[in-house]
């Protein structure tokens, strides 16, 4: 017998539609419906898969980051051009 | 009564907020600037940092945008927070030494571009040793490298929202672009980005 394609209970989206709806999805704004489509998407196809896991990776790496420390003499210098107008305008 | 010119704290033990800094100095008590100045120097440094990709003009950067706050603060309005503002300055004074090195950079094309991508780099998968301390301080400086090469508008949206933790309700103001386009800006700079770190992650 012939498995029909489409008209099934779960409905998934195909590659370029998750392309779209992708930024949504990331960011937890598509609504639940898209939603869904994109999981079941994403448990069937391994290139966005990848694609999807790679991204939250790059997203985490960006907001696990910590700020550098000033360089050696950068409050120096800071506060040596900021005297000169603070104490003048005084 | 004059007001003092030493910091007075609003309620003892509490810190005084930015913005009753920002009025102190409107009413010309400058040590209340040199606290505001302690506060955000490290976070005016490190967006102009990301942005610029270079420590000794970001450190010029640092200094041209508490200049140019010192002389703006006596127009602060208490629109957004004093931070925002800040940060607002700060974006625009690198985004313009950015344009202004690149508008030089194309009459010298002499100079090769530095390509990092054959530094072949690995992720710790478990454990703390000292190559480990070394492979983090690795990645923290492709991702800064990553972060230069995005084209300018992305890579302001995403320094901002992605490494500095703002709001797309902040970005938009800092960058006076509306919400739709911070949020549009943010995926295109995080794909970009996931295209160079893609072979580390
Ligand atoms: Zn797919």
């Amino acid at each position: 017998m012939k498995k029909k394609k489409k008209g099934t209970a779960q409905k998934t989206c195909d590659c370029s539609e998750l392309a779209d709806w992708i930024a949504l999805y990331i960011e937890n704004e598509a609504p639940s419906e898209m939603r869904k489509e994109i999981i079941l998407h994403l448990q069937t196809c391994r290139s966005c898969a990848t694609f999807v896991r790679t991204l939250r990776r790059t997203i985490a790496y960006c907001q696990i980051e910590t700020d550098w420390d000033l360089p050696a003499d950068a409050h120096d210098r800071l506060w040596q051009r900021l005297k000169d107008i603070l104490t003048t305008e005084d | 009564m004059a007001e003092s010119k030493s910091l007075q704290l609003a309620v003892p033990g509490l810190p005084v907020s930015d913005e009753e800094l920002v009025r102190r100095v409107q009413k010309g008590n400058s040590v209340a600037f040199e606290e505001l100045v302690r506060r955000y120097e490290r976070k005016v440094y490190n967006i102009a940092y990301r942005i610029l990709g270079n420590e000794e003009e970001a450190v010029e950067a640092l200094q041209d945008t508490f200049l140019r706050a010192y002389r703006f603060i006596p127009r602060f309005r208490f629109k957004s927070s004093f931070y925002t503002w800040l940060y607002r300055i700060a974006t625009n004074v690198s985004l313009t030494r950015l344009r202004r090195r690149k508008a030089q950079e194309t009459v010298s094309l002499d100079e090769p571009v530095k390509n990092t991508d054959d530094l072949v780099f690995d992720l710790p998968d478990t454990g703390q040793t000292p190559e480990q301390a070394f492979q983090q301080k690795r990645l923290r400086e492709k991702l800064q490298e990553a972060v230069k090469s995005l084209p300018e508008d992305y890579r302001a949206v995403v320094i901002l929202r992605d490494i500095e933790g703002l709001s797309n309700e902040e970005v938009s103001k800092i960058l006076k672009i509306s919400i739709p386009a911070v949020k549009s800006r943010l995926h295109r700079g995080r794909l970009a980005l996931r295209e160079k770190l893609v072979k580390f992650l």
